[in-house]
């Protein structure tokens, strides 16, 4: 074996090491993926969005519920027996209506048990879909978001607002264009949340809730946590399996740039206690 | 033989490993995507012959970003329209049609000639529609004899939309505004939002004649053009049927979803929504467990 020959050896290495290492990231999902579901007797779903990376060009690539995930989702349901408990694993910033709605009412018809778990946050369309499950764990810390809908860049809500606030003869035409719009988005995904609520244990509140979570009482952006979930009466609990945070730790986000949050990667327990185990 | 002994020993030393695997990197492609080619011919010929049928697939998915970054929108356009033609053409009179449907919709013109060309057709047609067929999609399945949606698919609204805003919601700047402060390019708008309001109830008038009585069929088509609701809202299979009154079932046969699956997004980005791909049974086994869950 010569010099050159140790660069081809080399070069082939480096070249299959990317393929190896994602083949092995993926055979550990599967597993912690059929782990859960063996424990619990259910379908695991995850529906995960991480920001992308840059694509070759340099632009940021932004994920979101789109159809493409309404239909694999989907597809999943479909092939789950109908009285089989779906546990469904939420990280994402919301998305289209249309597409978050589909897999809310699906979710819904669903006869199974339907667990709806939120490891770290699932905005605006993630929380819709989280709604129409019969039970949302959260972990402690995590957040969901209000459902009010947005026409491009402006929260309906706020566009309402405009309208409410000058006469219409002041207003530009766009603005009474998207006025029209928004006034019906909006009744539409309050009736939307209604439907999914209902027979809910919160019934007797349902009408208050839609009109919270769906007519910006909050920014699009605000979090909605444990205790304000829980106050609002939405079925939540915070004991979420430890399974299911370890699987979210095998998505993690695909970046090639440095990672900006840096600890080490054990528990931490007070020192007394953690002395004796680090012996051996 | 000498020279056989030299071909094996260049195919064996790194060298030659290293060409070998270039030449997979360049061949696994295309064999992959001629063996799909394959699949899907396949299916829709298994699903041809089981109903007796000429299958015309019409599915836009948003394809993946282009070189440039910018995401591509795929939508039913002239060219769709004349293939589908083209299809409907080859197709016997008396050899019923079947549609798969999956799309947002597109060019008003592009989808209804489609949809004439289906109400034309004097065979039975059936409009497939295994997860969303929303505006221009809808306006095709109202030609169908039967529409087939999964329990959990949807159709959409038909309002037209001029550019960027729906015509309904420019008609409404008209009434609230008086007309000496509202723009030039507002009112050219408008004018066009009439007529297209106008035209799109008219066809769907047309697509839903010969099915039920004009009465209903004029109340359905104002309901669903009139811009009663946003664009992307939702037409469960439940609303359909109460609201559209066209005989619809969901009796899809399972061929119809493997014909759909095997037209994947196309991807290099990484996929959002993961679980063990195959069917979960609930099995006898853990059903005690299951009921400890609750």
């Amino acid at each position: 074996m010569n010099i050159g020959d140790l660069f081809w050896f080399f070069f082939v290495i480096s070249a299959l090491q990317p393929v190896i290492t994602k083949r092995m990231l993926e055979y550990s999902r599967q597993r912690m993926i059929s782990k859960i579901e063996n424990d619990r007797g259910s379908r695991v779903i995850l529906l995960v969005h991480r920001q992308e990376t840059m694509n070759f060009l340099g632009f940021p690539v932004y994920r979101y519920i789109d159809v493409d995930d309404s239909e694999e989702v989907l597809r999943a349901i479909h092939m789950t027996d109908r009285d089989v408990p779906i546990d469904l694993i939420l990280h994402t910033p919301g998305g289209l209506v249309l597409a978050a709605l589909q897999i809310a009412k699906a979710i819904k018809k669903h006869k199974g048990k339907v667990t709806a778990f939120v490891p770290h946050y699932a905005m605006s369309g993630g929380t819709l879909i989280s709604l129409a499950a019969d039970e949302i764990v959260m972990s402690e810390h995590a957040v969901l978001g209000p459902v009010d809908p947005q026409l491009g860049k402006f929260p309906a809500a706020s566009i309402l607002k405009v309208l409410g606030k000058k006469p219409p003869k002041d207003m530009e035409d766009e603005t009474l264009i998207m006025a029209d719009q928004a006034e019906k988005a909006i009744i539409q995904v309050r009736e939307s949340v209604k439907d999914l609520l209902q027979g809910k244990p919160s019934n007797g509140k349902v009408d208050e809730l839609a009109r919270l979570l769906s007519e910006g009482t909050w920014t699009h952006d605000f979090p909605i946590t444990f205790e304000t979930a829980k106050a609002l009466g939405l079925p939540v609990s915070d004991n979420i399996p430890d399974d299911v945070v370890k699987l979210m730790s095998l998505y993690p986000q695909p970046t090639r740039t440095q990672p900006t949050v840096e600890y080490l990667p054990v528990p931490r327990t007070r020192r007394p206690e953690a002395a004796p185990s680090a012996n051996p | 033989m000498s020279s056989v002994k030299r071909f094996f020993k260049a195919i064996f030393s790194w060298r030659g490993f290293v060409a070998l695997l270039f030449v997979l990197f360049f061949i696994v492609p295309v064999v992959q995507s001629w063996r799909i080619e394959t699949l899907r011919e396949n299916a829709i010929r298994t699903l041809e012959k089981n109903r007796g049928s000429r299958v015309i697939v019409l599915i836009h998915r948003q394809e993946s970003v282009n070189v440039l970054g910018i995401p591509v929108v795929r939508y039913i356009n002239i060219d769709d329209s004349e293939d589908v033609l083209r299809a409907i053409r080859l197709t016997d009179k008396n050899t019923p049609l079947d549609f798969i449907l999956h799309t947002p919709g597109g060019l008003v013109l592009a989808a209804a000639q489609i949809a004439k060309a289906i109400k034309r057709h004097p065979a039975k047609t059936t409009v497939f529609v295994p997860h969303y067929a929303m505006s221009g999609g809808t306006l095709i399945a109202l030609a169908a004899n039967e529409i087939v949606m999964d329990p959990n698919a949807v159709l959409g609204p038909i309002d037209p939309q001029l550019g960027d805003f729906p015509a309904a919601s420019v008609l409404k700047v008209v009434e609230k505004k008086p007309i000496r402060r509202i723009d030039d390019a507002t009112l050219v708008l408008a004018d066009q939002s009439r007529k297209a309001i106008a035209q799109i109830v008219a066809l769907a008038q047309e697509l839903l004649s010969g099915k039920m009585p004009a009465e209903k069929a004029s109340a359905i088509a104002q309901r669903l053009a009139s811009g009663e609701w946003t664009h992307d809202f939702p037409i469960t299979m439940e609303a359909a049927k109460q609201l559209i009154g066209l005989p619809l079932s969901t009796e899809m046969p399972e061929q119809v979803f493997q014909v759909v699956r095997l037209y994947p997004q196309e991807r290099e980005r990484q996929p959002s929504v993961f679980y063990l791909p195959g069917p979960r049974y609930k099995t006898p086994e853990p059903a005690g467990h299951e009921t400890a869950l609750r």
